[in-house]
């Protein structure tokens, strides 16, 4: 008995085998000797000779004396605290519009998906195109109904707004895993719940969500990931101006990186907001144990069964 | 009888309407670009809305300024070993995660997780370094080799989906005496194929358009790709808009088209409909 | 269990045993030899720099016809987009495989001088039998000295000028703003060229850090002293309160010039000026070009003097430097002989109007040819140092000056208390450097 369990177990690591084989030849190399910069002072330009380390010091300089590190966090928590459940959602709307029968359904879903085809440098400069107050399309259409559009991108008070706008035009690549998640409900459950009368919105919230919970979960880990870590949007449309109203966590740490060239402070960056990551995430991960189903779960929705992994 | 056949297609009606003004939405920006693109130079500051003449030389007066053609053969020497590598390399890593008995599972899976979560800004130099180290500088190698070891994102997805199929097809297939394998290619991977062919389209734009990868590896300019050769347009002093819209819309045009025909890998939809007897 | 352990164990000894085993021996030099038998072998000099680099484009011909004519030193060429230019170098800087010669921008040569990276040419100059420092402008020269060595060379450079509209000057009877001009008369002017009704403004203060800190210096305000070494009374002195005040009140109060954001809605100062919506702004060099194709009726001249009575201008410019780190220092001078001598730059000048040459005799001759470039030639004898450009620590400056100025702009910031707080902030990032 205990011989099968390991042949099993051996087969089961063959086939994870490349990821891990990857993991430690590309990522984890790089991923400890950031960790071991963030202890030091290293301009880039004088090379490997120029590393110092100093222990603790970037971290407690970052803690206590950077504007800019808390000026970046609060940008950064104000666009995901709004941008993530709004994309969720606005993806999840778009992605069950295209999941009826209706006339013309390929030509939708292209349209629906070309956003997230274009290069993001190019996204970037036609949305400040668009956002032009001047001369740009948004406040052109505005101006029909006389509404003066504001200064979207030059406005302290308007410039996440504008970026959130640009973001929402951009979740193509969601919708399109929503999609495909809804496309594996099989289609029997409906039938059975439409025998006995149920209203849409009951279907919607009692089969559709916890048939596609396990995408969901999906959709929101890489959403926070995505969402802490937005750069470059406001690295080309923007700058993290003005008066630092756009000052993205990685705008900052870019430009400590690669315009200061501080390695070392750079490191100390990355690795808060890896920590921050962590958290929010754990944090979602502990609670999909209450609404995340898996088919192979059995019947019990919810019922995490013992030694089950998450 | 009649009344239900007019809520359907009531509803029916909704659903387009708010499809209708969606697409809409979504496509305007794109018509701002073409408009954009067939302007002139002394039209784009200006209050007019349409160029006074359609100038569609534009378009061909972007496909020359840069070697178009030399950057779309590199693009495609990255493009199809890369495609190769995650078709391959990611679903069977994600097998392991969503089916199989693996030593310290948890431990693994998230550590995977965790890769994604490092801002990539400051492991770029370290790697730049070990990959000068292995000689890989200056060669697609660093843009193509990591592609065979599974990618976080796209294991992370498929292993969701694969979870999602009832262990009973498993159960039934091993009875038939099919090993681990033959349960992997003949089951799992035929019902995970709309995740599938988003994660290849998913690759294929991402490889397209990436424009720091290249940058950094490669130092010959006949070696660089199309993303690079669209940021020629965006000048040391000011941008070119009308070519930049141009040069854009040529680089889109050709995924839109591969997208609009693999919808039908989507659209299959799995109707599992419960166990065979 | 313990099996896979130790199997995964031995996977990670193989793979590092890998790694390590392939760093190879030519692990911090930047350049490769492409010959290795003979003595003589052909020297590869690596050179990078940004711009534009379609076929047939100057710097490209400038590196065949020096391959062409050398048979014992190749340039390998290696242009970059300019955005990520700086990305790039500082990943090769890190990794020890930087190019041989390198362009810097004027903004970051003491920031590179400063952490050793460049190289002390004098001694070079001195081995050459052709090399002739005096027949380079002066001003690039200076900018690009430190303790007395050189370690830049330019490529090119842009002079700072007044630009004005003859079009709208014409309309309204007024002079042509010339060398005498001084801030007061610029004022009175623009009063006169501003229509509120049309948008059309008769002059464009550009916050920009170059054209502000112009302003002060010609009114006596400097944001630093001579090392950069301290803001405390330089950056918030009387005579920079004031200035400023002045220069940010042409766009809030006196509303004779549009607001930055505005310039930009339009495209930029350039493009704000072509369509006639400004009648006088000042910029640089790199305007010519657009402008002239455009077909603009414009002149440059001297830019307006200030309470000194004194012509002040700052110089954008880049510059070839020689890696430190370079194993042939030699060959790589050779080349930049080539690429910063006489006939790159006449090839560069030659390429568009805006482009002026660093030759005395060649600039000389090109705006006999051009007058529309004069006011750009003129502001090369008034150029002082900007702080970024004085020591390593000059950084800072420009950064807090820059909040300063955009707090003062669109917060509403009272000036003395913007830049008491730059003061305080930049000195304590000296202290801390």
């Amino acid at each position: 008995m205990k011989h099968r369990i390991k042949k099993e177990e051996i087969i089961g690591f063959i086939f994870i085998s490349p990821w891990v084989i990857g993991f430690f030849a590309f990522t984890l190399i790089p991923m400890l000797i950031s960790g071991y910069l963030s202890f030091t002072e290293w301009n880039v330009l004088t090379g490997l000779e120029g590393i110092n380390f100093v222990g603790f010091e970037n971290y407690s300089e970052i803690f206590t004396d950077d504007e800019d590190f808390w000026q970046s966090l609060k940008v950064t928590f104000t666009f995901s605290f709004i941008f993530l459940p709004l994309s969720q959602v606005f993806a999840l709307a778009l992605a069950c519009l295209l999941n009826q029968k209706v006339k013309g359904l390929k030509i939708f879903r292209t349209i629906l998906f070309m956003p997230t085809v274009m290069p993001a440098v190019a996204v970037s400069l036609l949305w400040m195109w668009i956002f032009n107050s001047q001369y740009g399309i948004l406040n052109r259409f505005l101006a029909i109904f006389s509404i003066q559009g504001p200064d979207w991108l030059q406005n302290p008070k308007t410039s996440l707004s504008a970026l959130i706008i640009m973001g929402l035009w951009g979740v193509g690549s969601t919708m399109i895993i929503f999609l495909s998640a809804l496309q594996d409900v099989p289609s029997s459950l409906y039938e059975a719940a439409s025998i006995d009368g149920i209203t849409p919105f009951k279907r919607f919230l009692y089969i559709t969500v916890p048939m596609i919970s396990s995408t969901i979960f999906f959709n929101l880990v890489m959403g926070i990931i995505g969402s802490f870590q937005y750069f470059t949007q406001a690295h080309v449309m923007t700058k993290g101006g003005p008066l630092g109203s756009t000052l993205f966590y990685n705008l900052y740490l870019y430009n400590v990186a690669f315009e200061k060239y501080e390695m070392g402070y750079a490191s100390a960056l990355a690795w808060i907001m890896f920590f921050i990551i962590v958290f929010f995430t754990a944090l979602v991960f502990k609670s999909s144990t209450l609404w995340v189903y898996y088919e192979n779960e059995g019947k019990s929705k919810g019922k995490k069964m013992k030694g089950e992994q998450v | 009888m009649t009344s239900y056949k007019t809520k359907k297609s009531l509803s029916r009606a909704v659903v387009y309407l708010m499809l209708i003004i969606a697409a809409i939405i979504i496509l305007i920006p794109f018509i701002w670009c073409l408009i954009t693109a067939l302007k002139s130079p002394q039209e784009i500051f200006t209050d007019t809305l349409f160029p006074s003449k359609l100038m569609w030389e534009n378009f061909s007066i972007a496909l020359t300024a840069i070697p178009f053609i030399q950057f779309f053969k590199n693009t495609m020497t990255i493009l199809i070993p890369v495609l190769i590598g995650v078709l391959v390399s990611n679903s069977l890593v994600a097998f392991g995660f969503a089916r199989l008995n693996i030593p310290h599972k948890n431990f693994w899976f998230t550590l995977l997780i965790a890769t994604m979560m490092l801002p990539g800004q400051v492991t770029m130099i370290p790697q730049f370094i070990i990959y000068q180290q292995l000689g890989w500088v200056n060669t697609y190698l660093p843009l193509i080799v990591p592609a065979f070891f599974g990618s976080a994102f796209n294991i992370f997805l498929l292993r969701q989906f694969m979870m999602g199929i009832p262990k009973d097809l498993d159960e039934m297939a091993k009875i038939d005496g099919a090993g681990t394998f033959t349960i992997y290619a003949k089951i799992i991977m035929p019902l995970v194929k709309p995740a599938m062919t988003a994660i290849m389209i998913f690759t294929l734009t991402g490889v397209w358009n990436d424009y720091q990868g290249p940058l950094i590896y490669v130092s010959d300019v006949d070696k660089f790709t199309m993303a690079i050769g669209l940021s020629l347009f965006k000048g040391e002093y000011s941008v070119e808009w009308n070519m930049l819209m141009a040069a854009t819309i040529i680089m889109i045009l050709p995924i839109i088209i591969i997208f609009f025909v693999a919808q039908r890998y989507f659209i299959e939809g799995i109707t599992v409909t419960g166990l065979k007897g | 269990m313990k099996k896979t352990l130790i199997a995964s164990l031995m996977l990670m000894v193989m793979v590092m045993a890998q790694l390590t085993g392939c760093s190879s021996d030519d692990a911090t030099s930047g350049e490769q030899e492409i010959s290795k038998t003979e003595d003589s072998a052909v020297v590869e000099i690596r050179l990078t720099s940004w711009g534009d680099f379609t076929q047939g484009d100057v710097e490209s011909l400038l590196v065949e016809e020096f391959n062409s004519t050398h048979d014992d030193i190749k340039i390998s060429f290696e242009p970059l987009p300019g955005d990520s230019y700086g990305q790039k170098l500082a990943a090769n800087f890190a990794a020890g495989t930087a190019c041989d010669i390198f362009l810097i921008g004027e903004g970051d040569y003491s920031m590179y001088h400063g952490q050793g990276v460049t190289t002390n040419l004098n001694e070079y100059f001195a081995k050459s039998e052709t090399f002739d420092i005096d027949a380079y402008n002066k001003g690039l020269i200076t900018m690009a000295t430190f303790d007395g060595e050189v370690h830049y060379l330019p490529k090119d450079f842009n002079p700072i000028a007044l630009y004005y509209n003859k079009d709208m000057f014409d309309a309204t009877n007024l002079e042509y703003p010339d060398e005498t001009w001084t801030y007061e008369d610029l004022e009175r002017v623009a009063k006169t060229l501003t229509n509120a009704e049309e948008g059309t403004y008769g002059f464009y203060a550009d916050p920009w850090l170059y054209t502000t800190m112009m302003y002060m210096m010609t009114n006596g305000a400097d944001i630093g002293n001579e090392d950069a070494t301290k803001a405390e009374g330089y950056v918030n002195s009387e005579a920079a309160i004031d200035a400023v005040t002045r220069y940010t009140n042409y766009i809030l109060v006196d509303k004779i010039s549009p607001s930055s954001s505005f310039a930009n809605d339009l495209g930029g100062a350039t493009s704000m000026f072509q369509e006639g919506k400004v009648a006088m702004f000042i910029s640089g060099g790199w305007n010519i070009g657009t402008l002239d194709t455009a077909g603009a009726n414009y002149g440059t001249t001297a830019v307006p003097m200030g309470s000194t009575g004194k012509h002040s201008s700052i110089i954008c410019a880049a510059g070839f430097a020689i890696n430190n780190k370079s194993e042939h220092k030699e060959e790589a001078f050779e080349v930049l002989e080539w690429m910063s001598g006489p006939e790159a730059h006449a090839a560069r000048s030659a390429n568009s109007v805006g482009i002026l040459p660093a030759f005395n005799d060649q600039l000389e001759a090109k705006v006999a040819e051009n007058p529309q470039v004069a006011g750009l030639a003129y502001m090369m004898e008034h150029a002082f140092k900007p702080v970024r450009m004085r020591s390593i620590t000059g950084q800072y400056f420009d950064e807090h000056f820059n909040k300063a100025l955009e707090e003062i702009l669109l917060a509403g910031e009272d000036v003395k208390t913007a830049l008491d707080k730059a003061a305080a902030n930049i000195d304590e990032a000296i202290a801390d450097h």
